[in-house]
């Protein structure tokens, strides 16, 4: 083959590659179309052969219906503030922690690292009915406090170990130079150190916040009523026993998803700025 | 005391995190290591603790289920993950290069990662339908409907499709910043050599890449491994228990065979699974970047 | 300190139109210094109006609050057990099902407490034989039925008229004569449009139920001097029969191994089956479609009209309630359980709700017969309702459900697979 042939097999090899993942793309775009087509479709358009996307007699109200029929408003609150707040303290003892083992001297350094990552191996399925126990023992089933207490067990070891590798790459001598400024190691953090640990903890609070969004087992186990209940409990729950409200079904996913998809976006610009440092040691 | 804080800086905020963490974890993990060295009998309201040593990691190991649900976790693992991987470093390379569109194309890509895993299965458990589902729907004109989720071999495909449809937005922000983080310049001294495309991905990016990569891999085993919901919602086990996992045999034998001491003794195993599996793979894969 | 007898004798009190309260029920309350009993509901309220009636109507009557929590059906399981195993006294009614919750395991298991002052023999009138032969274990009751269902034929009058039917098929080897015909390819493209026949054997319950069905239609049954045999003649002709049904006549969509009872009626409303088998409350996802006013119930054919079991065989898969044996407020447990289970408070299930109760007496209403759709068939079930319940249930039926699969696959036969599913039950 002569050279510009070679050339050109090579561009449309990369034409081809770019097209296929854009197929993909949009593949996978498609069951979330097909969720907001069934959304607004009355639910006799739903179950028909062969299914069509575009509905006969388009039915809006689904998305009123789901505030209606469902304390759907309870369960957007309640998601809210558990995925905040765990994302929140997360991120926070996440980002000490992971910076302390990162800066820390003594040899049991890598032991404590490797048992903190340890104890998130633990299969959580098997912790669910303990939990249950406990918390209906001490009678917090039901009550943020118990939602968020495990959902910070859940995420916190993983983001103390990205936040770690993070640091690792942030090179000690800044540390020096600030103390030798006489900074307090508050004073330090936070002048110098949080700045830089962005990107990092955009990271880790997008991880930290989707996991506690979309969560359920424990969710739906540890809660009861609309006091506590998250968006996927809620959201399942048209699943009835008789048949499944299809059109509320993908109306409240969607409307779940929009949160989560906010955030996600937001904090991903964070991300993308230089997060080479916390990649490259993991 | 300002100082004393200050001095000792690091230690305490790891004291705090062991007592944070270990607040909501110790007395259940106890327990379950506990309860997997006794077989707990309930009859009449009575739970009859009984110590039976090693006795039931003895029956996980000649469970035949316990085999073939380790194996197919396995399977599902390593097929939904390694999609991911290659999806996600496709993903995140298209993302690095374009200009336009990129707004677009990011949030789809984005899209399956905010939808609930739990409801997206019971979605594409209605989609894979091989009567009334989309998906059949539209291969009509070329195939024959597919038993996607009824067929042992198909449906594990399906689900590790299903599973790695989540996946990837994850594995494509990582690799992204990880992609972003490589320096223009050795691009540009690679061009310079006269490298073409192919050898500038496997000299430059792959090397670069490596640690993200592991990062990635690493995670995504972890979770996927451990999934309950997306399986449950998609197959429930699968037909005749093709696609069940470690994960809810445990559950079951919790929740449903009331057999406390066998099923700890299993989370237990699970335990050092996944624990023997990310030593091992550190230390094969764990290199700095020079 | 409550006299279940009186005012007026148990029956009397409880099987009236109206529901009449115990004497000694205020002191007994009283000193139990109860407030509010907690339960599990299965699913949301929104979806139980009748419960919700019925819930409004006690709480009126004797000013004792009523926490449900709105459960859905898999997550049921988990916090009922981790409370029992816990010994908390978190809820105070238990809800219980043949087989997720199962009804002889709580009960061996001690956790829910024996029942028998709500119990007498004219109570046990207003259930059919095999049922009181269910709810008494070794002479004691531990919980009263709450609703159930049974499956059904359903069927398309007009294609069954088209095809040249005028009446439901009523033995098996009709509904595959049927069947044949009635599986269709309209486009000619070399891919079947509507199947002849569907049912549901995806998941444990669902495949329960269809075997379970296809086992009383030959009059035979699951239990044998009350263990589990699933190697008897009946149930090989029922396996057999749903195995050839998908491999031999292909009358079936080969995914029923993924149906679940949700998804059949929904195949049927969307018109890809002329006739399933499926729950008798499928009308309700029928109704929206347009193949609703062709639609219709019949009871499931016997295997062989002339073999003298009884055309309503019905069978069929209850859910109970019960009082947790740790419930720090029995007596108001009790109380409740006692309104649950009454004529009153099954009337208003059935006549609002359109629930299958296995209370006779309810059934002879006019005005149920009015206004729930197929009364009258589900009256005769409810006449015949047959149903098991063994030990160990869960692992039981998890064990045929994965038998019955490999036989639907095509990995084993149908005796192969039942002798392999008895081997393993034997062996619990």
């Amino acid at each position: 083959m002569s050279a510009t042939s070679s050339l050109q097999f090579r561009k449309l090899g990369v034409i081809g590659y770019y097209f296929g993942v854009f197929v993909f793309a949009v593949v996978s775009v498609v069951p979330i179309l097909w969720a907001f087509s069934t959304s607004i479709k009355p639910l006799n358009e739903v179950r028909v052969w062969p299914p069509y996307w575009i509905p006969k007699e388009p039915y809006w109200r689904t998305y009123r219906e789901v505030f209606e029929t469902r304390p759907f408003l309870s369960y957007m609150r309640n998601s809210l503030i558990v995925a905040s707040a765990t994302t929140a303290i997360c991120v926070l003892l996440g980002g000490l922690g992971g910076y302390s083992l990162s800066r820390a001297r003594f040899r049991a350094k890598w032991a404590l690292a490797i048992t903190i990552l340890g104890m998130r191996l633990f299969p959580p399925i098997a912790l669910v009915t303990p939990w249950f126990q406990l918390a209906s023992r001490f009678g917090i089933l039901d009550q943020y406090v118990t939602l968020i207490a495990a959902y910070v067990y859940m995420n916190l070891p993983f983001v103390i170990w990205i936040m770690m590798g993070f640091f690792d790459e942030v090179p000690q001598e800044i540390d020096e130079a600030g103390m030798v400024d006489g900074c307090t190691k508050w004073q330090l953090l936070r002048r110098v150190i949080a700045p830089l640990a962005g990107p990092g903890l955009a990271t880790a609070s997008i991880f930290a916040f989707l996991l506690s969004w979309n969560e359920y087992v424990l969710a739906a186990v540890l809660s009861f009523s609309e006091r506590c209940k998250t968006l996927p409990v809620g959201v399942m729950e048209f699943i009835g026993d008789e048949f499944v409200a299809w059109n509320q079904l993908c109306a409240g996913a969607l409307i779940a998803s929009i949160p989560a998809f906010i955030f996600v976006l937001a904090f991903q610009k964070y991300i993308v700025r230089g997060l080479m440092a916390g990649a490259v040691k993991g | 005391m300002r100082r004393f804080l200050d001095k000792h800086f690091e230690a305490i905020w790891i004291t705090v995190i062991f007592i944070v963490l270990g607040l909501v974890v110790v007395f259940p993990v106890c327990s379950v290591f506990n309860q997997s060295f006794c077989e707990v009998k309930v009859r009449y309201g009575k739970n009859i603790a009984r110590y039976v040593g090693l006795n039931n990691y003895r029956l996980v190991f000649s469970d035949p289920f316990f085999w073939r649900f380790l194996r197919q976790g396995v399977v599902y693992t390593a097929g939904s993950v390694g999609i991911s991987l290659v999806l996600g470093l496709m993903c995140a390379m298209l993302l690095d290069r374009i200009a336009r569109l990129k707004a677009l194309f990011r949030g789809m890509i984005l899209l399956p990662w905010v939808i609930p895993p739990v409801v997206a299965a019971v979605l594409w458990r209605w989609l894979l339908n091989d009567t009334y589902g989309l998906v059949n729907a539209v291969i009509r004109p070329f195939h024959a409907p597919i038993n996607w989720l009824g067929s042992p071999t198909i449906a594990m495909i399906s689900l590790v499709a299903v599973d790695a449809w989540t996946r990837v937005p994850f594995a494509t922000i990582y690799m992204l910043a990880g992609l972003q983080g490589i320096p223009e310049e050795i691009y540009d001294a690679a061009k310079v050599d006269g490298a073409g495309i192919f050898a500038r991905f496997r000299y430059v990016t792959l090397p670069y890449l490596r640690p993200v990569i592991v990062t990635v891999v690493l995670i995504l085993s972890i979770f996927v491994f451990r999934t309950y919901e997306m399986i449950g919602g998609l197959t429930s086990g699968g037909p005749a228990r093709y696609t069940e996992t470690l994960t809810s045999y445990v559950f079951k034998n919790v929740v449903e065979y009331y057999k406390t001491g066998y099923s700890s003794a299993l989370s237990v195993v699970m335990l050092v699974i996944i624990v023997l599996f990310s030593i091992v793979y550190l230390r094969a894969f764990y290199r700095k970047v020079s | 300190m409550i006299d279940w007898n009186s005012p007026v004798p148990m029956y009397e009190r409880v099987m009236g139109d109206w529901y009449i309260l115990p004497s000694g029920w205020q002191e007994a309350i009283e000193a139990e210094g109860t407030k509010s009993i907690t339960f599990i509901n299965s699913g949301s309220m929104s979806g139980d109006p009748a419960m919700e009636l019925n819930i409004l109507y006690f709480e009126k009557l004797t000013g004792i609050d009523i926490i449900y929590e709105e459960v859905g059906e898999d997550d049921i399981n988990p916090k009922q057990v981790a409370t029992l195993t816990g010994r908390l006294p978190h809820y105070d009614l238990i809800f219980l099902t043949t087989f997720s919750e199962p009804l002889v395991d709580y009960a061996l298991q001690g956790w829910v407490m024996p029942i028998d002052m709500l119990w007498d023999d004219q109570i046990a009138s207003v259930y059919s034989d095999e049922m009181v032969d269910t709810l008494v274990m070794d002479g004691h009751v531990y919980a009263f039925p709450y609703i159930g269902w049974t499956p059904k034929l359903h069927y398309r009058d007009d294609l069954l008229k088209e095809a040249g039917f005028d009446r439901p098929p009523e033995s098996w080897d009709e509904l595959v004569e049927y069947a044949q015909k009635l599986t269709v390819d309209i486009n000619g493209d070399g891919q079947v449009d509507r199947w002849g026949f569907g049912f549901h054997a995806g998941d444990r319950y669902s495949t329960m139920m269809t075997f379970g069905q296809l086992i009383v239609s030959q009059g035979g049954s699951l239990l044998k001097d009350g263990k589990v045999a699933v190697n008897t003649h009946e149930a090989l002709e029922a396996l057999r029969f749903l195995v050839d049904l998908r491999n031999r006549y292909g009358v079936v969509p080969p995914g029923v191994n993924t149906y679940g009872y949700i998804q059949v009626p929904e195949l049927f409303a969307a018109g890809k089956l002329a006739m399933a088998m499926g729950p008798n409350w499928a009308y309700l996802v029928i109704r929206g479609s347009e193949v609703y006013p062709q639609y219709r119930m019949a009871h499931f054919p016997l295997k062989d009209p002339v073999g003298g079991v009884d055309p309503a065989a019905s069978f069929f898969d209850f859910s109970f309630y019960g009082v947790s044996q740790f419930s720090e407020h029995k007596a108001a447990a009790l109380l409740f359980l006692d309104f649950l289970r009454s004529y009153q408070a099954r009337h208003t299930e059935t006549y609002v709700e359109r629930n299958v109760v296995p209370n006779v007496l309810v059934w002879s209403a006019p005005e149920v017969d009015f206004t729930v759709p197929w009364a009258s068939l589900l009256r005769e079930s409810t006449s015949q309702a047959t149903f098991w319940a063994y030990e160990n249930a869960t692992q039981v039926v998890d064990i045929i459900h994965e038998e019955i699969g490999y036989a639907l696959l095509g990995q084993k036969t149908p005796e192969q697979a039942l002798r392999d599913a008895q081997a393993r039950i034997d062996r619990l």
